[in-house]
């Protein structure tokens, strides 16, 4: 499957609202809006299922869920996707999707589904164990994948770097100071069409080097589903062959 | 997981954390009535609303409330408040405060009253609960902790000066979001001036060969709690400059002077000048304050103290400079509250007089008055930095107290920085620090602590540093500040401007290091005594040769040291007669902390003059046999011992070598 960037964030949109069934006090709902994924939201510690609701405030088309640095109730259990329709108040919960447990690399968990076209939605923690616990994510995106028509070319560079700082002895001892790590990709798409270069350059014209956006390198691996940035520019040249270009993008992850 | 692990571990993830709590005005109060007759409130959201954080913004807590100069008690419910003059209490989840003020007014009617608020950020972003274990506490650090960060650095002066805190610099936080902009706006209702960060460190680290353990909040160590001198922003970054806590010690006194204003017929010389402040007895010229009679003196500040007693008054003429001993009621009276001595006799009027007084200063309010150097640096900080109880390490004066019960008398007439009279080493010029050898300093986390210097120290309580410890370890060899006598100033007789000296003197020094050198040292100190031991003991110390070594640490176990703590080092080869150190005692001398990018910790150790080793002090009951004793133990106290000077008979190995300090 091809590569898909989820770059437009409904939550993000101005007449998005974000409630819970409980949160912590300084850790609020609306926090699972910020793109900076260390920022959560967190229930307080129940017995219960725990839940953040979501209203768009317009019936929008719904085709993926993305969530980052998700806490299950207990360490177990899921978290659910549901539509509550599209009236002015949230209906009955509907099962749309199931998203699997997050990459332990990555910290993200992705679900691609049918588009859906709904304006209140629910993500659902379950507590299989009814445990006095608490639930918790970081950012949270829905809406609407873009899916490249032409992939990018294979082999690609892609790498994981650990950027620890060394502190060594005058014996040699090394103690060293822990950085987080991050994947990084390089891709190249060959021969790709006017349309194809026009949304790439769309898309990095409204989230550019700042906005995070998530990425599934390939949809079916979840290690290659990351919340990243654009690391460079896109830069493209004018090929032989009219109307194809071939254009190259760098990824990092977000740490 | 403690701290200890974080350091021992060879893999940490280092986060700096850096709460900064600014006040913030508040005005529109209301009254609660019905339940709660007495208390007012106001709205106070626990996040500020900013375009530049999505959701519901920064997240500020509210951790104090003043009144005026005042801080109120916190109370953990509006019935508590209601109940209380002077305190408050946040109802974080509603949005409101609660207060009861001191008099019962409305908060309105007070010149200012202010909330404090905390906000919370880190090099990295990190929750961490507010309390252990407590999910329902957790607070977001924002990463928005960047570049410089306080470089700081403790130092003590070759072991005859008061220590130095210095902490240069500023912390940068990221501002490309705009959200300081607002807050440090001079029309904005914070204030930054004066008001505190806090900075700390910890992180998480791995255990075993994946599991990475965060340490919880109250396993951050504090690495320095600073004052904000100023802050400045621009689209991509807010500074804030910090100052140390300590530089509150510029403050002089005395404080009071003399004006007509208030005294309409001072004594010649008298105006401008200042009220006397004093502790423990001496004697002095008091000021004439009031001329209209046969002479009114005062002997001290009212405002900051009364007396203990006037022990006599002396009437000196002023063509002849004969002193007549003055009689209590016939010739003068004394009011130990106003601190003043007014003349009844005629004959001793101010025209023709001056007085000589032999008074002692403030009392301690338990019968007696403060003496020591623990007392009067603790009323020193109360009085005149207005620290609260809550900033003074009470159980460390206590131990100060003991450690050096000598009497002291500080009487102050002409203008001093608390800085210097605590640690200066200019001639003519005594300080606490000196009449006693101790240091006096603000800890980690801004509290104020002191202590006695000894040479001696517990193994067992102590950092011991090897081989492996250092990325640079380079010993020097000290041949300098060494001094065959010394001169101890005391009980300065500030009437006559006269010190006594006492005297210790070392011909040994003087043969083997060929040095005539005097050291001058001016003490509070009252008692011969007392100043010949302080003679004695300085000596000791500068009558020898030290090694001193400069250092950078591989990891940061001395992180949470100051400068005058004791570690013990491990090295070889080194510049001793076995060709190497095991577990030898060092004294921090200097010690630098950076933070930025990484933590960095370098400095310079003095091996307390070579005689660390050899320090014995009395035991106690608890002590142990000689032959009983550990390795510490032994190193710690001192025994009896034989004709042959040995600890266990026949056994060399017990021979005595020790100094008694």
């Amino acid at each position: 499957m091809a590569l898909r960037l989820l770059y437009n964030n409904y939550l993000l949109g101005q007449h998005a609202t974000i409630t819970a069934t409980s949160e912590a006090s300084g850790l609020p709902a609306s926090a699972a809006a910020d793109p900076q994924r260390t920022r959560v939201w967190r229930s307080l510690t129940e017995t219960g299922t725990q839940a953040l609701d979501i209203d768009l405030g317009v019936t929008s088309n719904v085709t993926c869920v993305a969530l980052a640095n998700v806490q299950l109730i207990a360490g177990t259990g899921s978290v659910t996707l549901q539509q509550r329709g599209t009236g002015a108040s949230p209906g009955a919960a509907v099962n749309v999707a199931t998203l699997p447990w997050q990459d332990p690399d990555t910290r993200v968990a992705m679900s691609f589904f049918s588009l859906q076209n709904f304006r209140h939605w629910r993500l659902l923690w379950s507590n299989d164990l009814s445990a006095n616990a608490y639930a918790e994510v970081g950012y949270v995106f829905l809406g609407a994948y873009w899916e490249a028509p032409v992939n990018f070319s294979v082999p690609s560079e892609n790498g994981f770097s650990d950027l620890s700082i060394p502190s060594t002895s005058l014996d040699g001892q090394k103690d060293f100071v822990t950085r987080t790590g991050v994947h990084t990709a390089s891709l190249r798409f060959d021969a790709i069409t006017e349309q194809q270069r026009s949304d790439l350059r769309a898309i990095y014209r409204l989230v550019g080097v700042r906005m995070p956006i998530f990425t599934a390198l390939d949809p079916s691996l979840s290690w290659t589903h990351w919340l990243a940035r654009f690391a460079s520019p896109i830069s493209h040249s004018f090929d032989i062959a009219p109307g194809r270009y071939s254009l190259d993008v760098s990824l990092e992850e977000v740490r | 997981m403690a701290f200890a692990d974080f350091l021992a571990a060879s893999q940490r993830r280092v986060v700096i954390l850096a709460e900064l709590t600014p006040s913030l005005r508040l005005s529109g109060w209301s009254a609660v009535g019905g339940s709660a007759p007495n208390s007012y409130r106001i709205t106070l959201t626990r996040f500020v609303a900013t375009a530049a954080v999505p959701g519901d913004g920064v997240y500020r807590r509210c951790v104090g409330v003043r009144e005026n100069g005042t801080d109120l008690s916190e109370r953990p419910s509006i019935a508590d408040v209601d109940a209380n003059a002077g305190s408050w209490f946040w109802d974080e989840a509603n949005s409101k405060l609660y207060v009861r003020t001191s008099s019962g007014a409305d908060p309105d009617t007070f010149t200012v009253y202010q909330a404090l608020v905390t906000f919370y950020v880190a090099t990295s972003g990190v929750v961490l609960n507010r309390v252990d274990a407590s999910g329902d506490t957790g607070i977001y650090y924002h990463p928005w902790l960047s570049g410089e960060l306080p470089h700081l650095t403790t130092a003590v002066g070759d072991l005859l000066s008061g220590q130095t805190n210095t902490m240069a610099g500023s912390i940068t936080l990221t501002n490309a979001h705009g959200f300081w902009n607002a807050l440090i706006a001079a029309d904005s209702d914070y204030t930054w001036t004066n008001k505190r960060v806090r900075l700390l460190l910890g992180g998480s680290y791995i255990s075993g060969t994946v599991t990475e353990l965060h340490l919880p909040r109250s396993q951050y160590v504090a690495l320095r709690t600073m004052r904000i001198e100023d802050v400045s922003a621009d689209e991509l970054t807010c500074q804030f400059r910090l100052a140390p806590l300590a530089r509150a010690t510029e403050r002089t006194v005395p404080v009071t002077p003399y004006f007509e204003s208030i005294y309409p017929n001072l004594g010649v010389g008298v105006r401008g000048t200042k009220k006397w402040v004093g502790y423990g007895r001496a004697t002095i010229r008091p000021d004439l304050t009031d001329t209209s009679g046969t002479g009114v003196w005062t002997v001290a500040d009212a405002a900051y103290q009364t007396l203990f007693a006037v022990h006599s008054v002396s009437a000196i003429d002023k063509s002849t400079g004969v002193r007549t001993a003055l009689t209590l009621t016939t010739d003068y009276t004394v009011d130990l509250t106003t601190c003043i001595v007014t003349v009844v006799n005629a004959t001793y009027a101010w025209q023709n007089y001056d007085l000589e007084v032999d008074v002692t200063g403030k009392p301690d309010g338990a019968g007696g008055y403060l003496h020591t150097f623990a007392a009067i640096v603790k009323d020193l900080l109360q009085t005149f930095l207005n620290v609260p109880s809550s900033e003074i390490d009470n159980a460390a004066f206590v131990q100060a107290a003991i450690d050096a019960p000598e009497e002291i008398s500080l009487w102050l007439k002409d203008q001093r920085s608390l800085a210097s009279i605590f640690s200066t080493n200019e001639p003519n010029f005594p300080s606490l620090e000196r009449s006693v050898v101790g240091t006096i300093q603000q800890t980690l986390a801004g509290v104020w602590t002191c202590w006695i210097w000894d040479p001696g120290y517990d193994a067992s309580a102590i950092v011991s540093m090897q081989k492996e410890d250092f990325s640079l370890f380079r010993a020097e060899p000290k041949h300098e500040a060494i001094y065959s006598t010394v001169h101890v100033h005391f009980n300065r007789n500030h009437a006559r401007n006269e010190w006594p000296v006492e005297t210790s003197t070392d011909p040994r020094t003087t043969y083997l290091a060929e040095v005539t050198d005097t050291l001058d040292i001016y003490t509070f100190l009252r008692d011969a005594s007392d100043a010949q031991r302080l003679a004695q003991r300085y000596l000791l110390v500068c009558g020898g040769l030290t090694t001193e070594v400069e250092f950078r640490e591989r990891g940061m176990r001395l992180v949470e040291h100051l400068a005058g703590a004791k570690v013990l080092v491990s090295f070889a080869p080194a510049p001793a007669a076995s060709g190497a150190w095991v577990d030898e005692p060092f004294e921090l001398l200097r010690l630098e902390i950076t933070y930025a990018p990484q933590v960095v910790v370098v400095g310079r150790l003095g091996n307390l003059k070579g005689i660390g080793r050899r320090i014995g002090h009395w035991s106690n009951d608890t002590t142990p046999d000689y032959s009983a004793a550990s390795a510490a133990e032994r190193a710690a106290w001192g025994w009896w011992t034989d004709a042959n000077g040995f600890a266990v008979a026949f056994d060399p190995s017990s021979a005595d070598r020790s100094i008694w300090w």
